[in-house]
């Protein structure tokens, strides 16, 4: 049975709304005058929406909109507005909530929108019901040799990363981080054969050969082939380039060495910190990246 | 430099809008005095955003933002907003608006959204451009005989599928349709081992038989497997039951119009007419569909179908 967490400090709005919400049969509503109680509801037991006002004393709507977001992010929030807060209202849907009612027009749209929220938020689990069903994910790219590709293609790894549930928030950011490194690798180290070593840091020179060199044979024709495998239990991530690779003994330097951050290069510094595992081919113009789920903290 | 379109009834505010645009930034302006001027002038030559009021006699800029939502979605459209018309820009925003500015604010804040929103579809269309390159996705999925995991099942595929750009947007929610038939077919059909005649005299009594065997020994355990492979030349599906299967030769006539009539003709024939290939394994528990890129190759097409 769907249920309803209501919050309103007015009495006659809240009587008002859970009068609406009880009509529809099969729904059950509970009703708190603020922002704090509605957060300790949460916390006792679970809800499928959460329907609050906007403006209330302590804790307001939009107080309450982020902090259901921090803490419940699959709860669906709708909030009311009455006449003149239209403003709040924007920016408590720019915070997350779902949907908004207004307070006029209550007794017509109400229940229509908890419906309307509730239908996409089910749809929203199903999907992820049916993600959690796959067994194999296997997307493949042949980019043509771009940089100006790169935040696209890191944008698309994540969202798909993120859809699958194996990291979020700073640990998403992160290993967007460490596969833009790899694709510039790709980019500068292994198309356009800047420098021998790879990842390193100095990049207005990179910059510099890299323009020079990307219109040019044989380079122009070069490309960066993107396979990412990603699954609910961890993200394989391969990139490969069409250069003719280096020595990766280079990189067999002991931790500890002074020479061993030197020699990785600040960005197979990041590759290194921001996933599980990395590795190279024996050519060394292929990289293999593996990021395990990382459980969101509650 | 970006064309922007501004629309506004009001002679002084177009001045005032256009003046700003051009001073500070770096845009060709033109502009519209109405919704209806505005997708003419769209129509004739597309800017790269539009700047609207909402209140405008003839057509609103509501009107006009879900317009264009529906025939140019790639155009972005800010709003201006006077006091009093914020509830028309929530609702706008809802409709696909992509930013708003109030009037009163024009001056400090109009150059730097305009921007931002410039900056935003861009980066949409760099985006566009990589999943251009995609030149495979491939995907397995395993599922337990469970009828509620069928459309959103159906529904990523069909998402994914439009990713692909393997067919034209117009085929894709047709391509949605043959799967869902194809899934329903191999959960009730196969799994559930239900003959499409009982449908024929009694849905309720095919659809009894059917709750009671999805949770009964053997049927409850079957699964059903779905495979999909998108490429730039082709979208191929294949869906397998673990029921008994049929007798495959008994299709022959599908287009048969006494056929077509019967309950479980009809997802045979959509699933033909939307597809361009539908192959059934012999012993009739699986079933691939394949939908061509336009224009892809005649000879690629015959030569995946001896694979």
């Amino acid at each position: 049975m769907p249920t309803i967490l209501l919050v309103d400090d007015s009495n006659t709005d809240r009587i008002l709304a859970a009068g609406l919400l009880q009509q529809v049969s099969g729904w059950q509503v509970v009703a708190v005058r603020g922002g704090r109680e509605a957060l300790i509801e949460l916390s006792r037991r679970s809800f499928d929406i959460v329907v609050t006002d906007l403006v209330m004393p302590r804790m307001n709507g939009r107080q309450l909109v982020e902090a259901i977001n921090g803490r419940h992010p699959e709860i669906p929030v709708i909030v009311m507005t009455s006449r003149g807060n239209e403003q709040i209202a924007v920016r408590a849907l720019e915070l997350g909530a779902a949907s908004y009612v207004s307070k006029r027009s209550m007794a017509e749209s109400l229940s229509h929108t908890v419906e309307q929220v509730m239908a996409r938020s089910r749809q929203e689990r199903a999907y992820r019901r049916v993600l959690e069903r796959l067994e194999t994910q296997r997307v493949h790219f042949d980019l043509r040799n771009n940089r100006d590709l790169f935040p696209s293609m890191v944008s698309y790894l994540r969202e798909l990363m993120e859809a699958m549930g194996i990291c979020h928030d700073a640990h998403l950011r992160n290993i967007g981080v460490a596969i833009e490194e790899v694709l510039l690798n790709a980019y500068y180290h292994g198309n356009l054969e800047v420098n021998s070593r790879p990842l390193e840091n100095d990049r207005a020179e990179y910059i510099r050969i890299g323009a020079e060199r990307h219109e040019r044979h044989p380079y122009v024709d070069r490309k960066i082939h993107v396979t990412a495998e990603v699954l609910p239990a961890q993200a394989t991530i391969v990139v490969c380039d069409d250069g003719p690779g280096f020595d990766t003994a280079q990189l067999q330097t002991v931790p500890g060495d002074r020479d061993f951050d030197r020699a990785k290069g600040r960005g197979l510094f990041l590759v290194e910190r921001f996933t599980d595992r990395y590795s190279f081919n024996e050519e060394g113009n292929e990289l293999t990246l593996i990021k395990r789920r990382v459980e969101r903290k509650r | 430099m970006p064309a922007i379109l501004v629309v506004d009834d009001s002679a002084a505010d177009r001045q005032l809008v256009g003046g700003l645009l051009e001073s500070r930034g770096n845009y060709l302006v033109t502009y519209a005095a109405d919704g209806r001027e505005a997708l003419e002038s769209v129509r004739r030559s597309a800017p790269d955003l539009v700047l609207t009021d909402l209140q405008m006699p003839d057509m609103s800029g509501l009107e006009l933002v879900s317009n264009l939502k529906d025939h140019c979605p790639l155009i972005p459209v800010v709003l201006m907003t006077a006091t009093g018309s914020e509830k028309f820009a929530v609702r706008a925003l809802d409709e696909g608006a992509a930013s708003y500015v109030r009037k009163v604010s024009l001056s400090r804040s109009l150059v730097q959204t305009v921007e931002r929103v410039l900056d935003a579809a861009k980066e949409d269309l760099v985006y566009a451009d990589v999943m251009d390159q995609m030149t495979s996705n491939e995907l397995v999925f395993d599922l337990e005989s469970d009828v509620t995991l069928l459309q959103p099942l159906t529904r990523h595929l069909q998402q994914l599928t439009r990713g692909a750009g393997v067919c034209s947007v117009h085929d894709v929610p047709r391509i949605g349709v043959a799967l869902e038939e194809a899934l329903l077919n191999a959960y009730y059909h196969g799994n559930l081992e239900l003959c499409s005649e009982m449908r024929e005299s009694s849905n309720n009594r095919f659809y009894a038989l059917a709750a009671q065997r999805s949770c009964a020994p053997p049927y409850c355990a079957r699964r059903i497997r779905v495979q999909a492979k998108l490429t730039r030349s082709q979208a191929r599906f294949t869906i397998a039951d673990e029921g008994r299967g049929f007798d495959v030769s008994a299709l022959h006539d599908a287009r048969d119009p006494a056929f077509i009539e019967r309950p479980w003709g009809r997802g045979v024939l959509l699933m033909r007419a939307f597809m361009d290939d539908v192959i059934y394994n012999d012993s009739g528990n699986a079933v691939t569909l394949v939908k061509y890129a336009p224009g892809s190759d005649k000879r690629d097409r015959a030569a995946s179908h001896g694979d």
